[in-house]
């Protein structure tokens, strides 16, 4: 172990001889920020700040994580050659100290707590860790090796029965694949492109299932996992998935189910990755709001329904990736309006996604009493609901064939 | 309204953070939940740490021999959120059994029926009502709480005029400390919390609730203003949730973060991220706020405030 010099033990003098937990809080944070600023801190030190990690003091234990993450290479020998597998709590601070500093020297230890840690505040820091490892320096095999493995430990802790556990897995694996996107093939030859590939896929598949298993039961996991797969798929150019609601005369149905699905993706912060629209098979109210029943009925349940009714065009069938027709007479009409022409867009009825509610098709309550707005908006939710995760299920899983008509 | 299908759906499903830990659904519990790094899942005494089949707690359950095991068992259906027919049936008997403290043990008095009545609070089947209001009625006041509390979570309207009248005393009554213990006559707070979760605004409730916003407990004024928020949206209870976020004692700043995340008062983000207390609370708050609340900030700005605080 190095001298270390003059002012740093004054420092751990004072950390040492503290007699009170303010006074320990206060002599920790002071070695804390003076290692965290110098080039390279003596290991002695170090040690010293490490060793505040046992003391059972949180406030104390809070800022020396703050400065070994700051040390950051400097405070990894330290850390790991300290390790009391007796002090439970002083592990746990130092799984979180090597979590954020992303030496790949941690691994093992960010693996195991991650994998078998009783604390939740443990296992998420270390997942979060795992998806921070720095890599970059090291040779291509060396690299995928260590990705292979972090990937691994994240994929297991997928199913971690604490919610928040499951979110730092999402973040965890979020972080990890812009790592693999950032390490580009051409440049490292030795490495096989698939294996980043595959890893890819890999986390893909984890992320969609978190987002969609009925036994995610905990909503802010499955919007974080949304987001990641958004935010992957942005990273790899993809566009918007675009949507378009068409019925007869863009006053009514359409609209609303423009609205609908517009508020679900707000909720859900997905409004980035759609481009949502409406058009009529006919164009008598061209310019026009919706119906004001329809708005009022929307309002009540808190839906602003932003569409002016145009009517549909056949290079929207070129435009969109998904059209979504409310009866059969809209259906028949966009057909032959498609004629011959292959359609890059999925012409659809939009009752087909529905999953509570048995209907054909999305009558038409224009003419019709008030409760019929209300039943209408009741079926367009369920059918929504539906689409959203039946696109979000597609997203997770492009499948070229999927998109044809 | 302003709640579609998807939210309801979400509802059934568990929306409320403090439902999900290992614990009641209760902020009460936060003392035991969040021991800094040591966080871990409680161990309801004898009995725990192996893992047990639904089977096995329907055994435990049902014989009465060991009163631990029948303890542990309740807990174990309500947080597996067993579905099992004989499940809810066998907790109503529980919820009847009657049994002194004993310390010996560590168990709490009346362990098994407040633990049944946690548990029917968790399972959603709202046949289970009419027990728990016959609980509420119980000379056992941690039996009233646990009821009470079970209450809330089943969002039952018939409970409000019980649990309104047994709060009517106000501060000075019902809000009074006990003579024989620190506790308050009336568990004020499980009370309290169950008529903000119930949502029945009605103005009685609201002129109940109210004069506890300034009971001398911080932890009463902090569950007042939670359901007066709940119940009237009006800004004032938000900022005074916001002011107890910079109270001097931790475990008062605790249960402010837990208040307003069960709110889902999304204009606390800042207030949340910058008060002392430990990330994982923070971290349950926050999940409230993107969960229950609407508006700004967006749910971008909130899972990206997430991700700093793991």
């Amino acid at each position: 172990m190095s001298i270390a010099p003059s002012s740093d033990s004054a420092l751990i003098q004072a950390v040492e001889q503290a007699d009170s937990a303010e006074a320990l809080q206060a002599a920790s944070a002071a070695l804390a920020s003076h290692l965290a600023a110098q080039p390279s801190p003596a290991p002695g030190a170090v040690t010293a700040l490490v060793q505040v990690l046992g003391f059972n003091n949180p406030g104390a234990a809070v800022a020396a994580v703050d400065g070994l993450i700051a040390c950051g290479a400097a405070a990894v020998e330290p850390l790991l050659a300290n390790l009391d597998a007796h002090n439970y709590g002083a592990r746990a601070w130092a799984v979180r100290a090597l979590a954020g500093i992303g030496d790949v020297r941690g691994l093992d230890l960010l693996e195991q707590a991650l994998s078998g840690d009783i604390g939740p505040s443990v296992r998420r820091a270390a997942a979060r860790g795992l998806g921070q490892l720095r890599c970059e320096a090291l040779e291509p095999q060396e690299r995928q090796r260590i990705q292979r493995r972090a990937l691994g430990a994240l994929s297991k802790a997928a199913s971690d029965g604490e919610w928040v556990v499951r979110y730092a897995v999402v973040v965890g694996l979020e972080s990890l694949a812009q790592r693999l996107l950032e390490a580009s093939p051409e440049a490292s030859p030795e490495a096989s492109p698939e294996d980043g590939n595959d890893a890819l896929q890999q986390i893909k598949a984890v992320l969609t299932q978190l987002q969609l298993d009925p036994s995610e039961a905990t909503p802010v996991v499955q919007l974080r996992a949304r987001q990641a797969l958004l935010q992957l798929q942005g990273l790899q150019g993809a566009p918007p998935t675009r949507v378009l609601f068409v019925c007869l005369g863009n006053i009514c149905r359409s609209p609303a189910a423009e609205g609908v699905f517009l508020h679900l993706l707000q909720r859900a912060g997905l409004d980035q990755a759609f481009e949502v629209d409406s058009a009529g098979t006919a164009g008598w109210h061209q310019g026009k709001p919706a119906d004001r029943r329809m708005l009022a009925a929307a309002q009540r349940r808190g839906i602003e329904l932003p569409s002016r009714a145009r009517q549909l065009e056949r290079q929207d069938l070129q435009h969109f990736d998904h059209v979504l027709t409310m009866d059969a007479d809209n259906l028949a009409a966009v057909e032959a309006l498609l004629g011959s022409s292959p359609a890059r867009a999925s012409i659809r009825p939009l009752t087909r996604h529905c999953r509570r509610l048995l209907a054909q098709e999305v009558p038409d309550p224009y003419y019709g009493g008030p409760e019929g707005f209300d039943q209408v908006l009741d079926l367009l939710e369920d059918a929504c609901e539906g689409l959203l995760e039946n696109l979000l299920l597609e997203r997770g899983h492009p499948q070229p064939s999927s998109v044809a008509a | 309204m302003a709640i579609g299908y998807v939210s309801q759906t979400l509802r059934q499903q568990e929306l409320r953070p403090l439902a999900t830990s290992e614990h009641p659904g209760s902020r009460a519990a936060i003392g035991m939940a969040s021991v800094m790094a040591g966080d871990q899942s409680p161990s309801p005494l004898t009995g725990a740490g192996e893992p047990i089949s639904e089977d096995e707690a329907l055994r435990r359950l049902r014989q009465t021999a060991d009163q631990s095991l029948q303890y542990y068992a309740a807990w174990w259906l309500g947080r597996m959120r067993s579905r099992h027919p004989d499940t809810v049936p066998l907790l109503q008997t529980a919820l009847r059994q009657r049994q002194p403290r004993d310390p010996g043990a560590g168990v709490e008095h009346n362990a098994v029926a407040r633990n049944a009545a946690r548990a029917l609070g968790k399972l959603g089947d709202t046949s289970v009502i009419p027990d728990l209001l016959a609980a509420l009625n119980d000379e056992d006041d941690g039996l009233r709480e646990a009821a009470a509390r079970a209450l809330g979570e089943l969002r039952a309207e018939a409970a409000v005029a019980a649990i309104t009248a047994r709060l009517a005393s106000g501060p000075a009554g019902a809000g009074a400390t006990q003579s024989s213990s620190p506790r308050l006559r009336e568990p004020c707070e499980a009370l309290i919390e169950a008529l903000g979760e119930i949502g029945v605004a009605n103005p009685e409730v609201i002129s109940v609730i109210a004069p506890f916003h300034d009971h001398e407990r911080p932890l009463i004024r902090s569950a007042a203003a939670r359901a007066l928020l709940q119940l009237t949206a009006e800004q004032r209870w938000a900022e005074q949730l916001l002011a107890l976020l910079n109270h001097g004692q931790l475990q008062v700043r605790r249960a402010a973060l837990m208040d307003l995340g069960a709110v889902g008062w999304r204009p606390a983000l800042d207030a949340i991220r910058s008060t002392l207390a430990e990330n994982s609370l923070k971290l349950i708050a926050l999940r409230g706020l993107v969960e229950q609340g609407k508006g700004e900030p967006g749910v971008d700005q909130l899972l990206a405030a997430m991700d700093e605080l793991l």
